[in-house]
């Protein structure tokens, strides 16, 4: 499982062009209270869910904070624009940004 | 346009379009305008229907519909749709978009949207008074001036800003627009606009510490979604309002049962008897129909007015989403989702008040599964039949002074089968017949907010309390009538019950139960609640101890001792008890359950499996346990 997710997250970061500092990780990777700037959506993130995504402020440039993880690998919760949302791990892990 | 005239109807003078995030206090500000009160929840997505009403300002009559909240207009799901198509096609005089003064940057999207769409908006900026208890400060001048809109600061909860919004309406409506723009327009890249809203939001928002120094909230919240905390401080909450629940309607129900059915049914005979109607009308009507009625008030009234209530209270709170949030992790797994967690809560309510709460999941197939699954969280009907079983056959194997803790063990061993049921049953849902419907999951997580009154209590008890009531009045009338004419009808020298239940005796064997409970199932198919005295007067009536007048009636169960020794009589065994607690968790929903399915899904497919799908559990379950049983004693 860790390692199956591990992976996913290396290739979210190598299909993306330019941006490849060290600090750049998936956002389901950052440490609670931590806070990074999105970098962009993997383009596994299609269709409907890429469009509710963003529609929920997931857009490149903004800045996210990470909070809390809900108990048995439930929904990781994060702050972004002044609202409180929730996002399960596999939709975070679609999302690649950069530490701040 | 002719939606446009269908809507003004001749009678209004302007329409208005009232839009915004889901979670903004939209409705509120709705019910503010029109005195309309409906439902508003403190969880996104919650208004489905379009909901309109009409307000007057300086001798003009508005017409202002209420359309789903939505956070974008590009139309990724059915209430996008609707409320891009809405403002498209029917081109308003006015669009109001309630914006959320605590989360402006998010909501600017749809306000940016709006305008490239429509040429007259004005911004209601609600919840002003909660950002500035959170210490951030919007400068409305200045955000006037960069979105070139009217901003009206609001705290529509308390009905500040209500009056300025109405006469900015009437001014606007009355003006020309303050854009040309073509209703067909495209929409700007939403990234552009999101970049917009945080260069304004940058200019006219600006923050302050609170002037108390802690944020009391973050502590709260973090005492209720923590990995160690979050689920006792659940399970707690969760076990007081079912307690108070079950404890808290003791009283009140033999009090409405005293008067309705102790006092009110003997006095209706004699007017009725008076009036010279033969025996089996006054029979029928009075016997059937009006006790089978008034027992469902008596017993069904009490906990849905404590129970609701309460459930409002922790909505209104915001406690809610923190539960879905806490429970997702395990219901992804099923393939649910975590909000399935609230309307199965809801489910220990009333099952049906349960489905139509399944509206606040947004992805249709989730929601699906939590519709057809809620049956398997316990509703009120069914805590008093577990509890009278388990006290009067469970207790007993217990050894002496343990007995109520075993009757308790017993009780809440169904419901946690239950729970563990709904999760499997979800599970196997979304790998047969849901298999491959779109999924998808977002949670928003409102602040915690202190709670209003005065909406919870109307919230509650109008909107829940009193729609579940007359739903299952409807349905126990009639049902009152079979009940009554199959105890009462006689082919052969026999009551039709007794034919009956000789045809359902082999099944009911097989399932260790017997032919009364199926009986007694089917025929009180309206409601739960009338199960247990179903088989009281049909065991009553088949083993001939009441004869003429008093059969074909419902009563309640007076003295534990003799309703036991009653049963004993009729052959009941622990088997006969323990399959019927089983049986009790693992069948079909009510009548008014089942329909409330075929209306949420507008489908006879899936209220017909949601009949099905806990029937054959029941079968199966009852059917094995028996099996085992017999095997083993």
């Amino acid at each position: 499982m860790m390692n199956f997710s591990k992976r996913l997250r290396f290739r979210v970061l190598d299909e993306r062009s330019g941006v490849g500092t060290g600090k750049a990780r998936s956002l389901d990777a950052l440490r609670p209270g931590s806070a990074a700037r999105i970098v962009e959506l993997a383009p596994s993130c299609r269709g409907f869910e890429r469009r509710r995504m963003m529609d929920l402020g997931l857009v490149p440039g903004s800045v996210i904070e990470r909070a809390e993880q809900a108990p048995f690998g439930g929904p990781i919760a994060f702050r972004l624009r002044g609202v409180t949302m929730a996002l399960r791990p596999a939709q975070a892990n679609m999302v690649a940004v950069e530490e701040m | 346009m002719q939606t446009r005239m269908a809507l003004l109807g001749g009678k209004s003078d302007y329409l208005v379009a009232l839009i915004g995030n889901p979670n903004t206090g939209k409705s509120t500000v709705f019910n503010r305008l029109t005195g309309m009160r409906q439902h508003t929840g403190n969880w996104p997505g919650k208004t489905t229907a379009l909901a309109e009403g009409v307000f007057e300002e300086g001798g003009k009559t508005f017409k202002i519909v209420d359309l789903p909240g939505t956070y974008s207009l590009e139309a990724a799901d059915n209430d996008e749709q609707v409320v891009s198509e809405f403002l498209r096609s029917t081109e308003p005089d006015l669009t109001i978009v309630v914006a959320d003064a605590t989360a402006l940057e998010r909501n600017l999207l749809l306000c940016l949207q709006v305008m490239a769409i429509h040429g007259k908006v004005v911004v209601a900026l609600n919840l002003i008074d909660e950002a500035q208890s959170r210490g951030i400060k919007v400068d409305c001048e200045k955000l006037e001036a960069s979105l070139g809109l009217p901003v009206i600061p609001m705290a529509a909860r308390r009905g500040q800003g209500i009056g300025e919004l109405r006469r900015k309406a009437l001014e606007m409506a009355k003006a020309a627009p303050q854009r040309e723009v073509a209703p067909n327009a495209k929409l700007p890249d939403s990234e552009d606009l999101y970049l917009k809203a945080n260069r304004i939001v940058k200019e006219c928002v600006s923050s302050f510490a609170p002037r108390f120094g802690v944020d009391w909230r973050g502590g709260l919240d973090w005492l209720l979604t923590s990995r160690w905390t979050a689920f006792p401080i659940m399970f707690l909450i969760f076990a007081l309002v079912l307690w108070l629940t079950i404890q808290g309607a003791n009283y009140p129900s033999s009090l409405l049962d005293q008067l309705l059915v102790g006092w009110g049914h003997p006095q209706l005979k004699g007017l009725v008897d008076a009036t010279g109607a033969p025996a089996w009308l006054s029979g029928i009507l009075v016997d059937g129909m009006y006790l089978a009625g008034a027992w469902v008030i008596a017993v069904m009234l009490p906990p849905m007015a404590i129970f609701f209530p309460m459930f409002t209270l922790l909505e209104d709170l915001g406690y809610l989403p923190r539960v879905a949030f806490n429970m997702d992790g395990l219901f992804s797994r099923a393939g649910a989702h975590g909000k399935q967690a609230l309307t199965m809560a809801m489910g220990y309510g009333c099952n049906a008040a349960g489905v139509v709460a399944a509206r606040i999941i947004e992805s249709p197939r989730e929601r699906l599964v939590a519709i057809l699954t809620n049956n398997f969280a316990l509703c009120n009907g069914r805590w008093p039949t577990l509890i009278l079983l388990a006290s009067l056959f469970v207790a007993p194997l217990a050894p002496e002074g343990w007995g109520s803790l075993a009757s308790m063990g017993a009780v809440l061993a169904v419901a946690l089968l239950g729970v563990a049921l709904s999760l499997v049953s979800a599970w196997m849902l979304s790998k047969t017949l849901l298999k491959g419907e779109h999924c998808s999951f977002h949670l928003e997580i409102p602040p915690l907010r202190s709670p209003c009154l005065w909406q919870i209590i109307y919230t509650s008890l109008i909107d829940r309390t009193l729609f579940v009531l007359w739903r299952a009045v409807v349905f126990a009338v009639p049902a009152g009538a079979v009940i009554w004419l199959v105890a009462n009808v006689s082919i052969a020298d026999a009551p039709l019950a007794y034919w009956l239940v000789e045809g359902l005796s082999p099944l009911g064997w097989l399932m260790g139960l017997n032919g009364v409970i199926l009986l007694a199932y089917i025929i009180a198919v309206p409601a739960n609640e009338i199960v247990v005295p179903t088989i009281l007067m049909l065991t009553l009536t088949l083993s001939g101890a009441v004869a003429g007048n008093g059969s074909g009636m419902l009563f309640e169960p007076e003295e534990a001792g003799s309703v036991r020794a009653m049963l004993d009589a009729a052959g009941w065994t622990t088997l006969t008890a323990l399959s019927m607690m089983l049986f009790c968790l693992c069948h079909n929903p009510c009548s008014t359950t089942i329909y409330t399915i075929y209306k949420e899904t507008k489908s006879l497919r899936w209220a017909f499996w949601s009949a099905a799908m806990p029937l054959g559990f029941g079968l199966v379950l009852c059917t094995l346990f028996a099996l085992f049983w017999r095997l083993i004693a």
